[in-house]
């Protein structure tokens, strides 16, 4: 007798390895896909941290201190810092009183950012004696501008009013040509946004606004810093401040609609050790 | 056999990995996190060239504005750093320098620009001219 066919028994045997298999492999690929989403999770995190660092870095290098100006970092906290943004070099081509003309073309390659009166203030450079060599810079409040001029040279200026007095005029000698620093004062901190604890500059402006720079971050410890004098030695005088240890931690808790309510929580944190190079 | 088969599905594994979009992303951000590296140090050591040279010899007089264009300093055949020094005030300079590395093509992978700012004059009981540092010398564009 010639049998045709598969038995029950086969078919049942057959049915239920390709039901184990298909089992494992659902649950398999359910795990890859959730690691997949996970690192991605943790790469975008990671990368979100990096670019925070990297600005914070580019601010803080600029970090300047002199006798008349004082620290540019001035207010230290180990969870928020209040300094003075750098936004570009200036050369003013004509000065009178509390009036300064900027010069329209800026030096070459350096971007720098327009004015804004009431928010931003200029560094003027003081040269000092030439024999001691004692230079520093002033920081002018703009209040009014900007305005059309014109340079001496004849090229394009941009006039602003400051509260620059006549009595620093002749205190601090202040000649034209000359140049300025165009800073902003801001405070780097963490905040709550719609999407959590973030991390992000305040302008210290009237219209103060926060600017987000990382989110998420981890409540409560997503932002670290110790400031540290030349040698390494803990310290919170801000003029004796030559190295910042930055620590940034990052943590996101998402549904990753994998299953039943799985939730993914990663947590990363980077950190940076930045050289104030504008101190000596 | 065995050992060969579960070797193979391993190094099959890593290689899904790795060619996954996040493998590639993190290995993208890490080389070129390496070239910025290079081309920041790169910039600092050729701004710190840039303080000695004939260039400070032709400062004397130049008006603000006034631009000299120092020799390419050449790190490397991919990786070349430029100076200008440009006149800003009474004998204050900018020294702008920018660096960057290049792929074989010639093709830009990587840049890095910084200000320096100095003070070209003659220090007594010196007699030779000299560009020195001035306080907050460093610029850095904002971007």
């Amino acid at each position: 007798m010639t049998r045709r066919g598969f038995s029950l028994l086969e078919v049942v045997i057959t049915l239920v390895v390709a039901g184990l298999f298909s089992t494992l492999i659902a649950n398999t690929v359910a795990r890859v896909q959730q690691a997949g989403r996970s690192r991605a999770e943790r790469s975008g995190l990671t990368g979100s941290l990096r670019l925070a660092l990297g600005a914070l870095r580019r601010e803080f290098e600029s970090f300047g201190v002199d006798s008349v100006a004082g620290a540019d970092h001035q207010a230290l906290g180990s969870s928020s810092l209040t300094f003075r943004a750098d936004r570009g070099l200036w050369t003013i081509c004509r000065s009178a009183v509390d009036t300064l003309v900027l010069n329209s073309r800026q030096p070459s390659g350096l971007q720098s950012r327009a004015p804004v009166p009431n928010r931003d203030s200029l560094l003027l450079y003081l040269p000092g004696d030439s024999a001691t060599v004692i230079d520093a810079w002033l920081p002018v409040p703009i209040t009014v501008g900007p305005i059309a001029a014109a340079c001496p040279s004849g090229g394009r200026g941009i006039l602003f009013i400051t509260s620059l007095s006549a009595a620093d005029r002749l205190r601090y000698r202040i000649a034209d040509p000359g140049i300025a620093r165009l800073f902003e004062t801001v405070n780097a901190r963490l905040y709550v946004s719609a999407a959590g604890p973030a991390f992000g500059w305040e302008e210290r402006s009237a219209a103060a606004t926060v600017q987000p720079v990382a989110s998420p971050m981890a409540p409560g410890n997503g932002l670290e810093l110790i400031s540290s004098d030349r040698f390494g030695v803990p310290t919170g005088v801000a003029a004796a401040v030559a190295i910042f240890d930055i620590r940034l931690r990052g943590r996101s808790a998402r549904d990753l609609a994998v299953g039943p309510a799985i939730v993914s929580v990663v947590a990363d944190s980077l950190s940076m050790v930045v050289g104030l190079r504008n101190v000596r | 056999m065995t050992l060969v088969a579960i070797v193979s599905l391993g190094l099959l594994v890593a290689l899904a990995t790795l060619l996954s979009p996040v493998g590639i992303a993190e290995l993208r951000q890490g080389r070129e996190q390496f070239r910025t590296v290079v081309v920041e140090a790169a910039v600092s050591a050729g701004i710190g060239a840039s303080l000695q040279g004939s260039w400070v010899d032709s400062t004397v007089g130049a008006p603000p504005g006034v631009r000299i264009v120092l020799p390419p300093l050449l790190v490397r055949p991919s990786l070349e750093v430029d100076v200008v020094a440009e006149s800003v005030g009474r004998g204050l300079w900018l020294l702008n320098a920018e660096a960057f590395a290049a792929d074989r093509s010639g093709t830009r992978i990587a840049a890095a620009r910084r200000g320096f700012l100095v003070r070209v004059g003659v220090s007594p009981p010196d007699t030779v001219l000299r560009a020195k540092p001035i306080r907050r010398s460093w610029v850095v564009g904002f971007e």
